[in-house]
């Protein structure tokens, strides 16, 4: 929230009630913002609204509902400063984890009273009727959006009690109803939601989403400690698809592959590191066929076991030979480390890729990262001040 | 004097034509008693006819040619046999149905015994050389014969013992092979199984059964599993197709396969058995480990595989057509049957139109596969070397896929009743079931149907193809073209074949529909093939309506044949013969005609795109994918 | 994008009377638009000799350019088929030249936020934008929200710097092959108008990308793109007018802190007739003054 937006008025030794007398209530100029929180605390009497979201030490759902209802239950009739407060509570929900949570979102919303603020005739409609409740709801709307909270017709329930039908908040909440289903689900690789927080799920999942383009990839999970001397104890998701193992099958003995990583994928705001094996591209023989010559139209040979295809479709690339090289298997782990990379090798070699034991292998491991970074949240960021 | 001395069965002379008489009448040997297995050696041998066949030069293949629009018309007329002939076979038939119809062979369990029986009545080896004991039957003899051997039960044994096992070692077997094993196959000593089809594997190179050559070049050694093999767990002497390249990784050059008779004693062969849906058929696995056989059992030539499976097939999927034709028949007979039986006042099921419009359609139907089978096969006879692989391929899937129909439609006639186990409805289903399955899968086969005709118009019309594909470079000819086609691209082609000509004037209307279905065929293949040039392969959708087209209208040419000889010559029923030949070609019609437009118009304006798409985003799932109908997203 | 400014409204009308009173918050008063960078000029005031000096130069490019035009517009013939399968490629990127039709820009550039980007070509030819996304909001009591990078193509322009449009009225696809890192970018393509209010007429669409070491291509029909302007969806929706297109762009700016990198090859157009949507989002009747109010 705008620190400017907020002008405090320090009260120095007025009760809260005289000052509440004098200041008019609907005042857009000056917003107060002085409400004593709990006659409980034994703090000086100017406690200001923005600071007592932070000042709790337990933050989860339970208490941040509580401070809305201990809000709601000292000024019952009047709440006052329900829009700074509203604005405070916006502001705070990240640290208190329940920014995705819609529960927490029409609670706010309940705050505001209902019927006051519905118009009664033409002019209050064309000039916003109280607009300075209108506009804090938008914001909160937005917010919702921003994370991607879908509402629900609770909600509309509320915000037509609250502004009428001709409110603005209404006129946002049908916008946000139209747009966010339709891409919710628009993804062509649609992750579930929640996103499993457990990392070796995350990383099932992101090499799942890898490996789609390959029908017949097969994922497995491997454990380095089941090859001996292994320093590692950790997991490796392995996937590799029969087109790529017959692949490296042909591959040329005395040429190396490669390992390759650590790449990031991300997975909504989760990112996964993974490792690719990987040999040189193949130069790609370019079969140049008259495609209107049809005086030799081969009829396939098996008697229709199969049905046929395009003689020189077995000549040409899979999806796995690429421009900068033929992709023979994929992989993350645990603890992206060289140690559970020669596991992963030898678990393939093991599980149907004799080859490998052969094949010199090279190692250009671009960053040693030590352990999985999950970044998973931008708050850690914001501390940190990044230079330019 | 000559009477005599062929009354005299004990004549041991050798098979040459009776020269006039002025050599001694006496009879050269004297009677011999209680042999009866020389008395049927020296019968066999005096009655030794000589066939002497002689067959009309080659005609171009029929079919295929409908695609570039060339209607032979020789061929509306009916192939008739000569009357000798038919007087031969009618007494061959009677023969074998009086030994086929008895109990014991019928419903015979003893495999062995039947097979000693059947050999005693020289039901074996049809079309063997006479010397060994076979008829030396020609194709539609063959037929004929097959259709009364379907009656019995064993009869997926018998006809493919018969036309895949033994037909291969007299058609390709070289004298020596034909001399050790023939005999005992006649005889009904030994069974054959003919092995091709292997465990799907998923690369493209199906067969993975190999046969390396021993060091001394005088083995080969088998190893490998084949799959469905009919007669496996019985049979003793297996034709097996094997891999015998010994290029390994040689993807692009194909594969070259080899045919070799296997002797079940040769060793390391195991036999595991699998029951199918029909309580005749029997299928098996057969494992062969390191087999060895000496290489005088290659049939063939080595690496020639290819052109035994592709003489052999074709007779077999013409074998199908008789034994389906038993089938529907039995079918229709019996269905009749059962609804006389069961009307009763007022219910008079058989006077209804459900009944008799269900009863009308598998007439025609059984109709159709008849003419079609018998058209085939006269082509074989009388013409020298005439090329009727897709004619008998087609005649598999048409009278597999009849079959299947007919029996489904009549199990929705009859009702609860049949879905009894031991109903001879579902029996007569289950069996259908199996012909349309076992050996060859009707979908391939209607591509690879398309795919020969197509090849071998992509042949003749490989010029106008290049012209058509590249308009800009023969403006002037692409014009000239559209001229002369104009009246295609309204569906209404001039029909200028005047196959009423060949027919039975009654018939006028039925054959200017088949002369449109015919050239309606060859615009469709002309914008078929200029669409997609080399890439026509891959267009599994339209090949296969281009099959199903290709069906319907042979099977109307030869049912409009056979309706217009039997009116002309007056057979009996000629005059519902004529309509059941109308009712085949205007169902026909109306197929042949929706599936050709949807080819000419174009992939817009079908469901392949739409199903591509679909069918892509369920592969790449791996499920079924659409949400469920209750869902929310709010 | 554009800035994330704090309005009060949906769309670009404001219904705020009391302009005198001291504002919490920056508003827009009218939406007219002053100026057609949107308030991000930052033009350095060069002196005529300079200018007339630099115009030289360019004239002989431009005298080419023109001459090239004139003998197209009397040379080829109108493209009149366009086959199905077949991508008309519009820009690839492989050369350094390539790299010149695009602008990166990102929040910093004006103090808006921390995020960098930037368009470079891999050692395989291909493009590759890349860079570090911030959502840190800078302090200045103005920006909300903060954290984008953006490409996007120079205007279309004739020959003398006319501005022209992209006449992309015979495709119905348009398609990308990108090799990305799981985010999602936005996709814009831009009809600046004539008028004002136009002037920040972009449709936008999300590209998904799956990650890893697979190129995939996207095909994005036209019809799915959707209007906005300055970054607000508007209520009224029209398909995309193929004939006005000024220029294409890619996002970055999925709330998401982090590096990305999307490698491109190619932007093209294919026209798909098996694609018969005219249009994705369809339209309510709404009660009076609802809507686009």
């Amino acid at each position: 929230m705008l620190p400017s937006k907020i002008i405090r008025m320090v009260v120095a030794s007025r009760s809260i009630t005289e000052c509440l007398k004098v200041m008019p209530l609907t005042n857009r100029n000056l917003s107060v913002s002085t409400v004593k929180l709990c006659d409980t605390s034994e703090e000086s009497k100017q406690v200001t609204l923005y600071r007592s979201f932070e000042d709790i030490k337990d933050k989860n759902k339970d208490t941040y509902l509580d401070m809305i209802r201990i809000f709601l239950n000292r000024d019952y009739v009047y709440r006052r400063g329900h829009v700074e407060f509203i604005y405070a509570a916006l502001k705070n929900m990240e640290s208190f984890g329940v920014h995705k949570d819609l529960e927490v979102y029409k609670s706010l919303i309940d705050v505001l009273p209902k019927g006051k603020f519905i118009p009664t005739n033409m002019f209050q409609v064309e000039f916003m009727h109280y607009p300075k409740q209108q506009q804090c709801i938008i914001d909160l709307l937005e917010q919702m959006e921003d994370n991607g909270v879908m509402p629900d017709y609770e909600m509309e329930d509320l915000l037509r009690n609250i502004f009428g039908n001709k409110g603005f908040p209404l006129r946002k909440y049908w916008r946000m109803m139209y747009w966010m289903p339709k891409f919710k689900n628009a993804s062509p690789w649609l992750l579930p939601n929640p996103l499993p927080s457990d990392v070796l799920e995350l990383a099932k999942l992101a090499i799942h989403q890898i490996c789609s383009v390959d029908v017949q990839t097969q994922i497995t999970v491997y454990q380095s400690r089941d090859i001996e001397d292994s320093i590692d104890d950790t997991w490796i998701v392995s996937a590799q698809s029969p087109i790529q193992r017959s692949l490296l099958r042909d591959h040329d003995v005395k040429q190396p592959v490669y390992v390759e990583g650590a790449f990031r994928v991300w997975l909504k705001s989760n990112q996964v590191n993974y490792f690719v094996l990987r040999a040189d591209p193949k130069p790609l023989k370019t079969v140049q066929e008259d495609s209107d010559d049809v005086s030799n139209i081969k009829v396939p040979f098996m008697f229709n076991i199969k049905p046929p295809i395009k003689k020189h479709l077995q000549l040409s690339t899979s999806v796995h030979t690429q421009e900068d090289g033929v992709i023979l298997a994929l992989c993350a782990t645990g603890t992206s480390s060289k140690d559970s990379l020669l596991s992963w090798i030898r678990h393939l070699e093991m599980d149907g890729n004799p080859t490998l034991a052969d094949v010199p292998i090279v190692f250009t491991l671009k960053s040693g990262v030590k352990e999985v970074a999950t970044v998973i949240d931008n708050e850690q960021n914001k501390e940190v001040e990044t230079s330019k | 004097m000559l009477k005599i001395i062929q009354k005299s069965r004990l004549s041991k002379l050798p098979l040459i034509k009776f020269v006039p008489p002025n050599y001694s009448t006496k009879p050269a040997v004297q009677e011999k008693k209680h042999f009866d297995d020389q008395i049927r050696e020296f019968e066999k041998i005096s009655k030794i006819s000589q066939k002497v066949k002689t067959k009309k030069p080659q005609k171009p293949p029929f079919v295929k040619n409908l695609l570039l629009g060339i209607f032979d018309t020789d061929i509306l007329t009916y192939p008739e046999l000569q009357n000798e002939e038919l007087k031969n076979l009618k007494q061959n038939l009677e023969e074998a149905k009086n030994v086929l119809e008895q109990p014991e062979i019928k419903e015979c369990n003893q495999l062995s015994q039947q097979l000693k029986k059947l050999a005693n009545a020289r039901i074996l080896g049809l079309q063997a050389s006479q010397l060994f004991g076979g008829r030396e039957l020609n194709a539609t003899e063959t037929c004929r014969l097959l259709e009364a051997i379907s009656e019995i039960s064993s009869k997926h044994v018998i006809v493919n013992n018969e036309s895949l096992g033994i037909q291969t070692l007299v058609k390709f077997g070289n004298d020596r092979l034909k001399q050790k094993y023939l005999q005992r196959l006649i005889n009904g000593e030994s069974l054959t199984a003919f092995c091709l089809l292997e465990p799907l594997s998923s690369n493209i190179d199906v067969l993975k059964r190999t046969a390396t050559l021993s060091s001394d070049g005088k083995t080969w050694v088998l190893n490998g599993e084949k799959r469905m093999v009919i007669n496996g767990s019985n049979a003793d002497l297996f034709v097996v197709i094997a891999h015998t390249n010994s290029v390994m990784k040689d993807e692009v050059g194909g594969q070259k396969f080899t045919a070799f008779l296997v002797e079940r004693d040769f060793g390391g062969v195991t036999s595991t058995r699998h029951g199918t849906v029909d309580p005749n058929l029997e299928v098996s696995d057969i494992i062969f480990e390191n087999t060895q056989i000496p290489i005088e059992n290659v049939i063939g030539k080595e690496e020639m595989g290819e052109s035994v499976l592709s003489g052999i097939y074709p007779e077999y999927r013409l074998s199908t057509g008789p034994v389906c034709i038993a089938l529907v028949k039995n079918l229709i007979n019996k269905m009749t049957a059962h609804f006389i039986k069961i009307s009763r006042e007022p219910y008079l099921l058989h006077e209804t139109d459900a009944i008799r419009s269900k009863m009308g359609e598998l007439t025609t139907s059984l109709y159709a596969i008849e003419s079609m089978v018998y058209l085939t096969t006269g082509l074989l006879d009388n013409y020298e070397n005439q090329d009727c692989e897709l004619e008998s391929s087609i005649v598999k899937i048409f009278a597999s896929e009849q079959a299947l129909l007919s029996t489904s439609s009549c199990i929705d006639l009859i009702g609860a009743e049949a879905a009894l186990e031991n109903h001879w409805c579902s029996q007569f289903h289950k069996e259908a079931l199996c012909h349309v399955a076992v050996n060859d899968a009707n979908d391939h086969l209607k591509t690879t149907i398309a795919l020969f005709g197509l090849s071998h118009a992509g042949r003749k019309m490989n010029e106008l193809i290049k012209k058509l594909r590249n308009p800009l470079y023969y403006g002037t000819f692409v014009f000239k073209r559209m001229w002369t086609n104009r009246k295609q691209a309204d569906d209404n082609p001039k029909l200028n074949l005047y196959l009423h000509h060949y027919l039975h004037p009654s018939l006028i209307n039925v054959s200017q529909q088949l002369e449109y279905c015919v050239l309606r065929l060859q615009y469709a293949t002309e914008i078929f093939l200029s669409r997609y040039g080399q890439d026509i392969i891959k267009q599994h959708m339209e090949l296969r309506r281009l099959g199903e087209c290709l069906m319907d209208i042979y099977a109307m040419t030869a049912c409009i044949g056979r309706a217009s000889r039997a009116y002309c010559i007056g057979l009996q029923h000629a005059e519902y013969e004529m309509v059941l030949a109308t009712s085949f070609t205007l169902s026909a019609v109306e197929r042949v005609r929706s599936r050709l437009l949807k080819i000419i118009d174009g992939p817009y304006q079908t469901n392949d795109e739409n199903y591509r798409k679909i069918s892509e985003r369920l592969f790449r799932l791996k499920k079924y994918y659409p949400v469920h109908p209750l869902t929310r997203n709010f | 994008m554009y800035p994330l400014r704090y309005i009060l409204l949906v769309n670009r009308r404001i219904s705020y009377v009391n302009k005198n009173l001291f504002h919490t918050s920056s508003v827009l008063h009218t939406f007219w638009e002053r100026d057609d960078k949107g308030g991000y000029n930052t033009k350095t005031s060069v002196p005529i000799k300079e200018r007339m000096r630099l115009g030289l130069q360019e004239l002989k490019k431009e005298i080419e350019l023109w001459k090239k035009e004139i003998k197209e517009d009397f040379e080829s013939d109108p493209v009149l088929a366009f086959r199905p399968g077949e991508t008309d490629i519009m820009w690839k990127f492989g050369t350094e030249e390539s790299l010149q039709q695009w602008v990166v820009t990102s929040d910093s550039d004006h103090n808006e936020g921390y995020s960098k980007g930037s368009l470079t070509l891999t050692n395989t030819g291909k493009g590759l934008f890349s860079g570090e996304l911030s959502t840190k909001v800078p302090k200045d009591g103005r920006t909300k929200r903060a954290g984008y990078c953006n490409i996007k193509t120079l205007r279309a322009r004739k020959s003398f710097k006319r501005e022209t449009y992209l006449d992309w009225n015979n495709y119905n696809m348009l398609v990308l092959k990108v090799r990305g890192d799981g985010r999602s970018y936005m996709v814009n393509i831009a009809t600046r108008g004539y008028y004002d209010v136009l002037w920040n007429d972009i449709y936008h669409f999300v590209l998904w990308t799956r990650g890893g070491p697979y190129w995939q291509i996207t095909k994005i029909p036209f019809s799915k793109f959707f209007l906005s302007s300055k970054g607000r969806i508007q209520d009224k929706q029209y398909p995309i007018p193929l004939n006005k297109i000024t220029s294409f762009g890619i996002s970055a700016g999925d709330k998401v802190n982090g590096p990305f990198s999307l490698e491109i090859d190619y932007v093209g157009l294919e026209f798909d007739p098996n694609h018969t949507e005219e249009f994705a989002y369809e339209m309510y009747k709404a009660p009076k003054y609802i809507v686009a109010v």
